[in-house]
């Protein structure tokens, strides 16, 4: 079959699928049957899945032939996407393929026995496991539960993340469980528990097309939430009155779709909250009604820390003055005003609420009126204009703009945030206040009003938050350190009585600390990337490598943290699994395997339940010391014996955790094979050798936890029914709930009441002032949100005389978080090859810094070198620098500053100070020749390692040789410099993928309303030989609105064409890609 | 070479008839078929875009129609042009 035909084929398959969503016909009901027959002639079958990378969960469409993936497309019945992709969408084909992909276990060795200054060998399942075993217990012996550790992610699927805390808490007894979403989504998790009582947001992402206003804080959604951003886009160009606020503190792409930009100065976010909270107070704008039957106020302590180590353990000199801010902290001028105090005296403040800073208290509404009253117009513009170029009475009228729209009862308003507000030394606060602004104005909980707490994570929300992969969680919201909520899964895990330790755990970077001070010294890393993703990075890069401590990462690439590790496990990806996520709007949407996963690589739950029967209960169930344990029941420091109930319970001791916790009697019920797959395979049950489904019956076991209490998810096989595009929880009697606490859509809340905050957690406190609580007394205030006042705060290092630029970072749209994935996809890599250095033009020039220039970058902790942007995506305002993390070769994390929010233990990634000073220029020579001769030749051979045999070094895996001891040579590159015309056609990655820009995009991005460059010359009726290519029919179509009409203009979600479609620079691949259409 | 796809409107009794008449129709294939609500996706291909207006108004004049409407058209060189969605 020639190539034409096939194509034709496959233009053919498309255009009908647009066709039959656009005439409402479910597609997967008859996708086996008629577009089989389409597309027989081609071999690939289709089937339903989700997009492996952020928190939007757009829903996708796998080609498989055989037993590769060779295409994806959004799938146009999914209601989160409506048939689109971002560039990182459709990457998901070839993500599998990168040629250094692992598929053997490989163990660190000399001479044929483990050690760990030798080299890494493979080995097999079984060797590996053996030492996983022989290390876990040895050091179980020597420190008990607390020294072991799972570093676990919000990208685990819903099944192996239940697994993993089942394993580790109900088996181990160690609360040492903790996922990359502590980075992430904690303090959005904070400032749901805090002011609801329990997890996740209230409304869902239709509120974009029913909103009149989006307003953005801290989240650059044009490039981190792309599709939801062609949403918004969408709804702008339709509606003249619709309005776009964005608030970051440098210009994004997400500026340049915005009506309005506000740029504030790093921290000062929570003065802006309170001027908005003092704008609707004084302007009488409340909604009266709404907050004296739904609201309550509230407050909590004031000096609360930073979330530092306490004392000067570990710390390099340089580190102790920032580090000395966890005791002490002596209020700024402003911090003083916005605490109602005397600004002309100085107030030194020990911090002495850090470990309680979570308490909080119910005041009066007067008390909250006099507590905003401070931050007036000219207090709060003056504080936190964070552009000194922009005059000051401009950034007054666009504060007073932002407070009008949220005042003017008659608007709806989304607020929308990412990490700007999470990862933030007071996160969870900043969160609160959004809450506080909407419920002040009676615009939560209701279509198209809501503030909304935008995931990072595929299943941040689905797993790690649900399934309790957090150190002080149990699935379903509830706690370890509670007494009943202990109970309660300790009788639906059938666990003998004070099984679970009521002890929190560590939290990820308090187990980074455990490592360096040798409380924890065996670590087992799934589905992330911790020694590149945690800040102050130079500290656990060494303490990875101290004698003594095992490290276990289970990866399918080698990224920065198997380099470090002792054991690599290699584990299957997406597709080779089946699995769940849950996106950031609650919906949950399961897929079946595709594809078997390469070599030896196994499924991650098959890792977990697999190690589970190396462990008999008479080796974790006697009594176990635990330092520091304090809790009423318990003898302090111990864990009791459990061994006797549990032989009441049926079990003995020789009993194995993989029989107690996994294949229990009601899960050998669920049987596989089961018709639910469609002949798919599941490569964990057949490795098992099992005759039961576990995804399936873990999945329902976890579900159990959820149904009956506001948390209800559908039967397993309802997700996988082809008319389902993924529910939103709660799912009571088959429908789902878009709306939450809102009567009118939310089954949970009760009748009558219009609005009822039904959340359980923190529901009963004593009452007090601004200063503290008055008594013991409690009060209870079930079916009630809080509004807090939190007051502004500096953050704990801020730029001075030596070190006087504001660092902040983050991610870029082409690469998913430490890029082991995405840095493997040519067309990815080639947009965006390199982490560069974005700074401010003047910034640059006073420092004798020039664009493409290798610029040391360094803090009180660390330096890299880094090539100076001055142009490109990003405009940095004077003072603030901006360095994404994703590029192991330049790893900012040695620089970044390891300060937490002291209540959601969240690390600030996007303030520290640094300095900025140029490589001697003999380098700089050197640096360019080398670059040269790096684009001149194919990548090196070492980097296409197999199988390394005989022993690889680990400086050999990876993408960078040096990143972990080394200061790799940045590099530069250029985008092409074809003017537009002059671009020759570049070949697609597959057929179902957007064309690639081959000319130059300068002058012609950023695409705003008012003028898309693109449109100029790609939107034309007839082609022309050799002219532009031109927009295809399909868009001219808007399926989610008008789905059988043909429009003239571009449809408005398809407008931001560099959401799809990415120019190249002449990088070439850092590994080649083995994926084939 | 042109492929462009049309939802075609029957009533559900309508519906086989519709199917047969549409598929002995030469660059036409059914794709997709709603028998509850009778909805007919097809696909026709030809080489110019003229011959496409003319494939659309072949269908439309059917007998037993509601409507036939285009939904997408891919058009041009089979190598360069068009996109998958």
């Amino acid at each position: 079959m020639n190539q034409n035909s096939t194509r034709r084929d496959l233009l053919k398959r498309s255009a009908a699928l647009a066709a039959a969503a656009a005439a409402g016909i479910p597609i997967a009901k008859d996708a086996l049957a008629a577009a089989g027959q389409a597309t027989a002639d081609a071999g690939v079958a289709w089937d339903k899945s989700v997009c492996r990378f952020c928190g939007t969960g757009c829903g996708i469409l796998v080609g498989t032939k055989g037993t590769r993936v060779v295409a994806v497309k959004g799938d146009p019945d999914a209601p989160v996407n409506r048939g689109l992709l971002c560039v990182k969408g459709y990457a998901n084909a070839k993500i599998l393929y990168g040629e250094d992909r692992l598929t053997k276990p490989l163990l660190r060795m000399k001479d044929g026995n483990f050690d760990k200054n030798g080299d890494f060998f493979p080995v097999s399942w079984e060797r590996a496991f053996q030492e996983m075993e022989t290390q876990f217990k040895r050091v179980h012996r020597e420190l008990g539960p607390s020294g072991v550790g799972v570093m676990g992610s919000g990208q685990y699927t819903i099944m192996e993340g239940y697994a993993a805390a089942k394993l580790v808490k109900a088996g181990w007894r160690s609360n040492n469980l903790d996922p990359n979403a502590r980075h992430c989504m904690a303090s959005a998790v904070a400032g749901f528990m805090q002011t609801f009582g329990i997890d996740e947001p209230s409304g869902c992402y239709d509120d974009i097309e029913r909103t009149d206003a989006i307003v953005t804080w801290g989240a650059n959604m044009a490039e981190m939430h792309p599709i939801l951003w062609s949403r918004i886009i969408d709804a702008r160009l339709a509606r003249p009155k619709y309005r776009i606020f964005n608030l970051t503190t440098y210009t994004t792409p997400t500026s340049a779709g915005a009506d309005t930009e506000i740029v504030f100065k790093p921290n000062t976010d929570l003065a802006i909250w309170n001027y908005i909270a003092r704008e609707i107070v004084v302007r009488g704008a409340m909604d009266k009604d709404f907050v004296e039957k739904h609201c309550v106020f509230a407050t909590g302590p004031a000096d609360i820390g930073f979330g530092m180590r306490p004392g000067e353990d570990h710390a390099l000199d340089s580190e102790k003055d920032t580090r000395n801010h966890q005791r002490t902290v002596v209020l700024t001028k402003e911090e003083a005003i916005g605490r109602g105090l005397d600004p002309s005296v100085i107030h030194t403040r020990p911090q002495k609420d850090a470990e309680k800073a979570g308490l909080h208290w119910l005041i009066s509404f007067e008390d909250f009126r006099k507590a905003v009253e401070p931050y007036t117009l000219d207090f709060v513009a003056a504080l936190t204009r964070g552009d000194a170029d922009e005059p000051l009475g401009e950034h007054k009228r666009k504060l007073e703009e932002l407070a009008d729209l949220y005042a003017d009862p008659k608007r709806k308003v989304v607020s929308y945030w990412t990490m700007g507000f999470n990862q933030h030394t007071r996160g969870t606060w900043v969160n609160e206040q959004a809450y506080m602004v909407h419920l002040l104005t009676g615009k939560q909980a209701k279509p198209g009003s809501g503030a909304f707490s935008l995931t990072g994570q595929p299943s941040a929300c689905g797993t790690a938050r649900e399934v309790g992969t957090f150190s002080h969680r149990l699935p379903a919201d509830m706690t370890v350190d509670n007494p009943e909520h202990r109970a309660a899964a300790e009788a639906r895990w059938k666990l003998p009585q004070k099984t679970i330790n009521p002890k929190v755990g560590s939290h990820l970077t308090e187990m980074m600390r455990d490592l360096e001070d040798g409380k924890l010294k065996w670590l087992w890393i799934q589905v992330t990337n911790p020694f590149q993703s945690t800040a102050n990075n130079n500290h656990w890069l060494a303490a990875a490598r101290q004698p003594g401590t095992f490290v276990v990462v289970s990866d399918a690439y080698p990224g920065i943290s198997a380099k470090v590790s002792d054991l690599i496990l290699p584990s299957a990806m997406i597709f080779e699994k089946w699995g769940g996520y849950g996106n950031s709007e609650r919906r949950t949407q399961l897929w079946r395997q595709q594809v078997p996963a390469p070599g030896d690589a196994k499924t991650d739950l098959w890792q977990i339940l697999e190690f589970a029967k190396r462990f008999k209960l008479r080796e974790v169930w006697g009594e176990q010391p635990l330092p520091g344990l304090k809790a009423e029941g318990f003898t302090d420091g111990k864990l009791p014996a459990v061994l006797d109930e549990a032989v009441t319970l049926g079990y003995t001791a020789d009993s194995t955790l993989y029989d107690v916790l996994f294949a229990t009697a009601a899960n050998k019920k669920v049987l596989w094979p089961d018709p639910v797959a469609k002949g798919h395979a599941n490569a964990t049950a057949a490795q098992l050798g099992a005759t039961w489904f576990p995804e399936k019956a873990l999945f329902e076991e976890y579900a159990g936890f959820g149904r009956g209490h506001g948390h209800d998810l559908a039967p397993f096989d309802r997700y996988l029914a082809d008319d389902v595009r993924g529910l939103m929880w709660p799912v009571v009697d088959g429908k789902e709930t878009p709306w939450r606490f809102n009567e009118a859509y939310d089954p949970y809340a009760k009748k009558g009441s219009g609005f009822d905050f039904y959340g359980k957690a923190m529901k009963s406190l004593p009452k007090g002032d601004l200063e503290k609580p008055a008594g013991p007394e409690k009060v209870g205030i079930a079916g009630k949100a809080k509004i807090f006042f939190r007051p502004y705060a500096a953050p704990p290092e801020v730029p001075d005389a030596v070190w006087d630029l504001w660092l902040c970072t983050g991610r870029v749209l082409e690469h998913w978080h430490s890029g082991t994935m995405t840095r493997r996809v040519p067309e990815l890599h080639a947009a965006m090859p390199a982490a560069l250095l974005y700074m401010n033009e003047k910034d640059a020039a006073l420092r004798g810094l020039e664009r493409n220039d290798a610029a040391w970058i360094e803090s009180r902790r660390g330096k890299i070198q880094v090539a100076v942007e001055t142009a490109g995506r990003y405009r940095m305002p004077r003072g603030l620098v901006y360095v994404p993390w994703f590029d192991e070769s330049i790893l900012i994390n040695k620089v970044t500053l390891d300060a937490t929010c002291p209540i959601s233990k969240q690390t600030d990634f996007k303030k520290c100070a640094v300095k900025v000073t140029k490589v001697a220029t003999a380098l700089l020579a050197a640096v360019f020749a080398g670059v040269l001769a790096a684009c001149a030749t194919a990548p090196p051979a070492a980097k296409k390692t197999e199988t390394p045999t005989p022993g690889v070094s680990d400086a050999a895996l990876g993408l960078e040789k040096s990143a972990v001891t080394g200061v790799p040579v940045p590099k530069s590159f250029e985008y092409a410099t074809k003017e537009p015309g002059d671009g020759k056609v570049l070949p697609r990655p597959f057929d179902s993928a957007p064309p690639l820009i081959p000319h130059t995009v300068d002058g012609i991005l950023p695409i705003t309303r008012a003028d898309n460059a693109c449109l100029t010359c790609h939107a034309v009726d007839k082609p022309e030989p050799g002219g532009s290519v031109p927009i295809p029919a399909s868009h001219y179509v808007d399926l989610r609105n008008a789905p059988a009409v043909k429009r003239s203009e571009i449809a408005g979600s398809r407008y931001v064409c560099t959401a799809c479609h990415m120019p190249q620079t002449n990088a070439k691949p850092l590994v080649a890609n083995g994926f084939k259409p | 070479m042109n492929i462009s796809s049309i939802v075609v409107r029957v009533s559900p009794s309508g519906l086989a008839e519709g199917v047969r008449r549409l598929g002995a129709l030469a660059g036409v294939e059914v794709q997709f078929t709603d028998a509850a609500r009778g909805r007919i996706v097809v696909t026709q291909e030809s080489e110019t875009t003229d011959e496409q207006e003319a494939g659309l108004r072949r269908i439309q004049a059917l007998p037993g129609l509601l409507s036939a409407e285009l939904v997408c058209h891919y058009f041009g060189d089979l190598e360069e042009h068009g996109e998958g969605t």
